[in-house]
């Protein structure tokens, strides 16, 4: 398998995140009794163990993995672990313990998380757990008493030069196209990334584009797709109900993905109107949740948002509906610099006129008019010249 | 001196203020006997919160009054600790001659209750040299630990009587006239918040020192966002799609606050082309959408529900 054979073995040959890296060197470096572990979150494939085994590589500490979805009662918890932090190295250096997949113990085992949490308390050393999901409600207590570091999913980049490198380690010619376009399908998983190259590269003297275009789909867009088909067409609840089993998304980015569409598959006003009633409500729900921690509400985020929005048509819409990415994410993503600006400058205008942010933002074409007619006024403000323009653009 | 008349035209002293007048009374009466306790402003926009709370810093520490007095918001995008972290920086050091420090944070209610809570643990902090003025628009918000410790104001909108000897006296400093009809149309577009009194007036001076009804108008209509009509007659004909873009636009790009988008809805209802009876079902669903957002909802979705409201009635 090429993912354990071309494991990075120090930070060094690690791909991309500099600062975690940097970050988790000087915790293990510095970690005395009594110190937090880390919680190392982030998607699948981003490359989690990956990192703590060249972490514990760099330092030479003993590497003692456990996996916690493995590790199912707290019996067996207490055998693997507890002996683990407690005993010194058998070969006499320091440890390093890896607690894997944190968020994939089972629901029903509460014990087993309460557990873990006083095992890992009380370590004499250092210890790392990784979870897909940092906010997964199970974990919260976990969450409560680490250092959280998280790990965001690779850049296209850092796999195609780790996808060349390979190939070159392996002998295999390759087309720049082809292998950027294993690297692009892969969303930010360096681990499907490499899998995939495996399986399209195996074997040949060179790397084609058609190669290529065999490849299975592994995208996880493929499951919000499927699930967003299930509640605009059916008119059955317990469909709909379905829906949002297995989904990889979390509940926020669920519900903007059918807030999205709602409106392109819906029509008819009336059926938008009671879509949009139930996703309200569902968003309702959302921020009750977030304010009061009460998770075990979060199960009607999910029945408004898939039988709620389904049952709110009369009738099926026949034809296809071409389904988009939520547009607010996307624009959340493209505005952060000219968000920041719009921050920046009407705060220094505030500063000076005693007004809040909010308030100059809210009286932003006031200004724009003022800054139009009175040519001191920009400095007396103190803005600067492309300041005094961004603010007469409105 | 900078040309903005909410600044230029500011009271420097609490007895200048306009409105307000018991509260005023009480804040002298604090100045003149050196002693402030925590105080919570609550009222809507522009009746007075901010210019208040400066006038008492300058009442009460006279030239010293800008190193005395910080002026911080709490609704600050980095977070809760980029504030505590100010007003600790702040509070470290002692009050030059006098006894503590005024730290006057607006818009506390836009913390959420874990935050307020950590607040409230900063202001028992530095209480030995430091006195806090909160200003929000709805006491409601800000949990009890805090009110409690506060001597708590409710500023009221204007009086009519208050509001127009002002703009006669602007009118005097600024060198414009204005008909008593003009005055009688700045005060139904302004709603009794005095920031916008001032606004409009400003605006409507820059074209005329003779002020008329339709100045104001026309003024007033270009001075609010115009986005919200145009978001609104989309949604009405049918464009629901752009409308929803045109709205996040708003909100994200241009950063508006969802609660001012909603009070600015409602101004806009009794505008649009529906039966009045279909008026009154929108402000109930207006009613219903911004107490949401005051519980956590959030305010682009519940808004975009209420459009889609809106789209619905047309069919």
């Amino acid at each position: 398998m090429w993912v354990k054979k071309y494991r990075p073995e120090t930070l060094k040959d690690y791909r991309g995140a500099s600062n975690e890296k940097k970050e988790l060197k000087e915790w293990a470096e510095n970690w005395e009794k009594g110190d937090k572990p880390v919680l190392l979150h982030g998607q699948a494939g981003t490359g989690k163990t990956s990192l703590v085994e060249a972490l514990a590589n760099d330092l030479d500490l003993e590497l003692v993995e456990t996996n916690a979805s493995d590790v199912r009662t707290k019996n067996a918890l207490k055998d693997e672990l507890k002996e683990a932090t407690r005993q010194a190295s058998f070969f006499g250096g320091n440890k390093l313990i890896l607690v894997d997949e944190v968020d994939g113990m089972s629901g029903s085992d509460r014990g087993g998380v309460s557990e873990l949490k006083n095992i890992i308390s009380e370590s004499r050393f250092p210890v790392v757990m990784t979870a897909n999901d940092a906010y997964d409600q199970k974990i919260r207590p976990l969450r409560n008493i680490s250092r959280q570091v998280k790990l965001d999913s690779v850049h296209t980049n850092s796999i195609n030069a780790h996808l060349k490198s390979i190939l070159e380690q392996e002998g295999i010619d390759y087309d720049e196209g082809a292998v950027k376009r294993v690297a692009r399908r892969a969303g930010g998983q360096m681990r499907s990334a490499i899998n995939d190259l495996e399986s399209v590269a195996l074997g040949r003297e060179k790397l084609e584009k058609q190669d290529v275009e065999q490849l299975d789909q592994r995208d996880s867009r493929q499951d919000i797709f499927d699930a967003l088909k299930i509640i605009f067409k059916t008119t059955d609840a317990g469909n709909a109900r379905r829906a949002s089993d297995n989904l990889d998304e979390d509940a926020e980015t669920f519900m903007q993905w059918v807030r999205e569409n709602i409106p392109r598959e819906y029509e008819r006003p009336v059926d938008n109107e009671k879509a949009y009633y139930w996703l309200s409500k569902a968003d309702l729900f959302n921020g009750r949740i977030r304010r009061r921690m009460s998770w075990s509400l979060m199960k009607y985020i999910y029945e408004f948002s898939t039988v709620g929005v389904a049952l709110s048509k009369d009738e099926k819409y026949s034809g296809w509906t071409k389904y988009q990415y939520p547009s607010k994410i996307k624009k959340m993503g493209q505005t952060h610099a000219s968000r920041k600006r719009m921050e920046e400058i009407t705060s220094k205008i505030g500063k000076k006129l005693h007004l809040s942010p909010r308030d100059v933002k809210n009286d932003l074409p006031f200004y724009s008019h003022l800054l139009q007619h009175n040519e001191a006024l920009s400095q007396q403000l103190e803005l600067e010249e492309d300041e005094t323009d961004f603010v007469r653009k409105f | 001196m900078i040309d903005v008349w909410t600044e230029k035209h500011r009271p420097d002293t609490l007895d200048k203020v306009v409105g307000q007048d018991e509260i005023t009374e009480r804040l002298q009466a604090f100045v003149e006997e050196e002693s402030i306790p925590h105080m919570l402003f609550s009222g809507p926009p522009g009746t007075g919160k901010t210019t208040c709370a400066v006038a008492l810093a300058k009442d009460l520490y006279g030239d010293e009054w800008k190193q005395n007095f910080m002026e911080t918001n709490a609704s600050e995008e980095r977070g809760i600790d980029v504030v505590r972290d100010k007003i600790k920086d702040f509070a470290r050091t002692k009050a030059i001659n006098a006894d503590y420090k005024i730290i006057f944070l607006d818009e506390a209610d836009s913390l959420t209750s874990d935050a307020q809570q950590a607040l409230r643990r900063t202001m028992e902090q530095f209480s030995d040299n430091c006195r806090f003025i909160m200003s929000c628009n709805y006491s409601s918000k800000i949990i009890d630990p805090i009110q409690s410790r506060c001597a708590v104001f409710r500023f009221n909108r204007l009086e009519e009587e208050d509001v127009k000897g002002y703009i006669q006296r602007l009118g005097h400093a600024e060198d414009f006239t204005i008909s008593e009809d003009s005055v009688e149309a700045v005060m139904r577009v302004s709603d009794g918040d005095l920031r916008r009194v001032t606004n409009v007036l400003q605006t409507a001076a820059i074209s005329t020192d003779e002020i008329e009804e339709e100045d104001v108008y026309s003024v007033s209509a270009s001075l609010k966002p115009e986005e919200i009509t145009e978001i609104l007659e989309k949604t009405l004909s049918n464009n629901f799609i752009e409308a929803r873009d045109q709205l996040s636009d708003l909100m994200i790009e241009r950063g508006l606050d969802g609660q001012d988008i909603v009070s600015s809805i409602h101004r806009e209802v009794y505008n649009l082309d529906i039966t009045d009876q279909q008026k009154l079902e929108l402000i109930e669903a207006l009613g219903e959408f911004e107490f949401r957002i005051t519980e956590g909802a959030s305010a682009d979705v519940q808004i975009e529900a209420l459009m889609a409201k809106i789209a619905a009635l047309k069919d």
